[in-house]
């Protein structure tokens, strides 16, 4: 059986402190921090029902990083459909998002792309909308390959602006700029913008970040994975038929 | 007994529902696609925030070689379950609807309430090998502070299609609040139902505890003031008379800083 993690992205290059919040009863909390893709400390915690820690707690001898990547795993019985709650604070703010936990897989898994719709994008001269986007291969990988994604960039009305593509290296964290990728491709983001970003060979967590570039106050959600509009990824009959249509003509 | 009879009900709505979808999936050319619809969620409208609702044509992501257009329609309670208005939006392939609350039900809501999005598409044609489809969407709270971010929460539960069984059951969250600088807790709970439903939120913190009762009408709303401030930690409960589908009131921190934060709980 996979064993699941709880993903925690870092939001250092918005001056946030990552953490996180389980309020069930555990035998034991294992966390491991990534970075540069690789595994560089692990911690573990005996804790009392509902524990709150800080990324300055688990390992306070490292400095956090932008594309650092935080991964809890939780020991104990009944924990198969559990949510985490993934928090960040600065001096004026914390906001948290419950979300689901991801599996780890086995080195040499292949995985399948993913296929996100950015389309809930506040794209305006104060405000600015990242897609963050955390992944974890394996711990044993290299993190060499890169997960390489396409970027369709559209308006509101349909019309494709620009297409375009970034690169997530493995076992890290990528803070996408809506609104800066969109002005580095000629696009005006303040018409409104709609993104279907398509690929990658690792285990994602997408989330939505608003930021206001004036005061840096910030607001998060995940993101809605295909299978929350259909139930086609996961029906053995149907999948096969969607992935071709969904990824058909993607060539990255 | 009288329990019985609602159990027996509703086994038997839900028996008919699942057979309408089996239908639907069979034969969508006469009996129409299978769409899982009439998620709901909080609107806000008042001193604090407006809403802005996004929804995308979810269809050309999935299916991208279709062209089927999709006629979303979007309704909203006032925070007494009165329907304040029902409008039609048709959204071509590609496209997407995201507009204030405001513009989109051609008139001015309430200061909160529920809303709810449901859809259908001009055509079934192409998109059988996605079986039941969901129209999901974002809520995104505007604030009306320049300081302020906007906050955002996903669609939620879908809107009760059976009156809910009269049954208690407590439903505990699991989202921890607590902060060194927070100042207090807003929560908004709303009945997805089309019965009145009443609820007692407790929010217990490490020295003291809230409880408030409020009486949900059906469709209704409501906010709920909680003076919780400091680390915590404090977590939520929400007890129900009802077996309502949505159980997740919406949570908004106000700091010392001025700045208000949004999650579902």
């Amino acid at each position: 059986m996979a064993q699941r993690r709880l993903l925690i992205p870092s939001l250092a290059a918005l001056g946030q402190e990552a953490g996180f919040v389980i309020n069930v009863p555990l035998d034991l909390i294992r966390i491991r921090t990534f970075q540069g893709g690789k595994l560089a400390a692990v911690a573990e915690s005996k804790p009392d029902r509902a524990v709150r820690m800080w990324r300055s707690q688990w390992a306070p001898e490292l400095v956090a990083t932008a594309d650092e990547i935080n991964t809890v795993e939780l020991i104990g019985e009944g924990l198969s459909d559990l949510e985490g709650e993934i928090a960040f604070r600065s001096d004026d703010q914390q906001i948290a998002v419950l979300t689901g936990m991801v599996p780890l897989r086995d080195p040499g898994f292949k995985f399948s792309p993913i296929l996100h719709q950015a389309h809930y994008n506040v794209l305006m001269p104060n405000c600015e909308t990242y897609v963050v986007l955390v992944n974890l291969a394996c711990e044993s990988d290299v993190p060499v390959r890169p997960n390489k994604l396409q970027v369709e960039i559209r308006n509101l009305a349909a019309e494709v602006m620009a297409v375009t593509e970034i690169e997530a290296s493995l076992n890290t964290t990528y803070l996408l700029p809506i609104g800066e990728l969109a002005r580095r491709n000629g696009v005006v983001p303040e018409q409104g913008l709609s993104l279907r970003i398509r690929g990658g060979a690792s285990q994602f967590a997408v989330f939505t970040v608003f930021r206001n570039l004036s005061s840096g106050a910030l607001g998060i959600e995940h993101s809605l994975p295909p299978i929350y509009f259909t139930e086609a990824p996961f029906n053995p009959v149907l999948r096969s038929h969607y992935q071709k249509a969904a990824f058909g003509d993607l060539k990255i | 007994m009288t329990s019985l009879i609602p159990r027996a009900l509703a086994r038997a709505g839900r028996m008919v529902d699942a057979a309408h979808m089996k239908l639907k999936k069979k034969h969508p050319g006469v009996f129409g696609s299978p769409i899982r619809q009439n998620m709901v969620q909080l609107y806000r409208h008042d001193g604090d925030f407006d809403t802005v609702i996004s929804i995308p044509h979810h269809l050309s992501f999935l299916a991208p070689d279709t062209n089927i257009d999709i006629i979303y329609g979007i309704k909203a309670f006032d925070r007494n379950g009165g329907l304040v208005a029902f409008r039609k939006h048709r959204v071509k392939h590609f496209e997407t609807l995201q507009k204030p609350i405001s513009e989109l039900l051609g008139r001015e809501p309430d200061e909160h309430g529920m809303f709810s999005v449901s859809c259908h598409y001009s055509s079934p044609s192409g998109i059988e090998f996605l079986g039941m489809t969901s129209p999901q969407f974002m809520t995104i709270f505007m604030p009306r502070s320049e300081r302020g971010a906007p906050q955002i929460t996903h669609s939620h539960k879908y809107m009760d299609q059976f009156p809910p069984l009269k049954s208690k059951f407590v439903r505990s969250s699991a989202l921890v609040e607590g902060d060194r600088n927070l100042t207090g807790i807003s929560y908004f709970i709303m009945n997805s139902s089309q019965v009145t439903a009443n609820a007692n939120l407790m929010l217990t913190g490490p020295s003291n505890s809230f409880a408030h009762a409020v009486k949900l009408n059906a469709h209704g709303a409501a906010r709920i003031d909680f003076d919780a401030r400091g680390e915590g930690p404090f977590t939520l409960a929400c007890e129900w008379d009802r077996v309502v589908n949505h159980r997740k009131p919406i949570a908004f921190r106000r700091f010392s800083s001025g700045l208000v934060t949004a999650a579902h709980s």
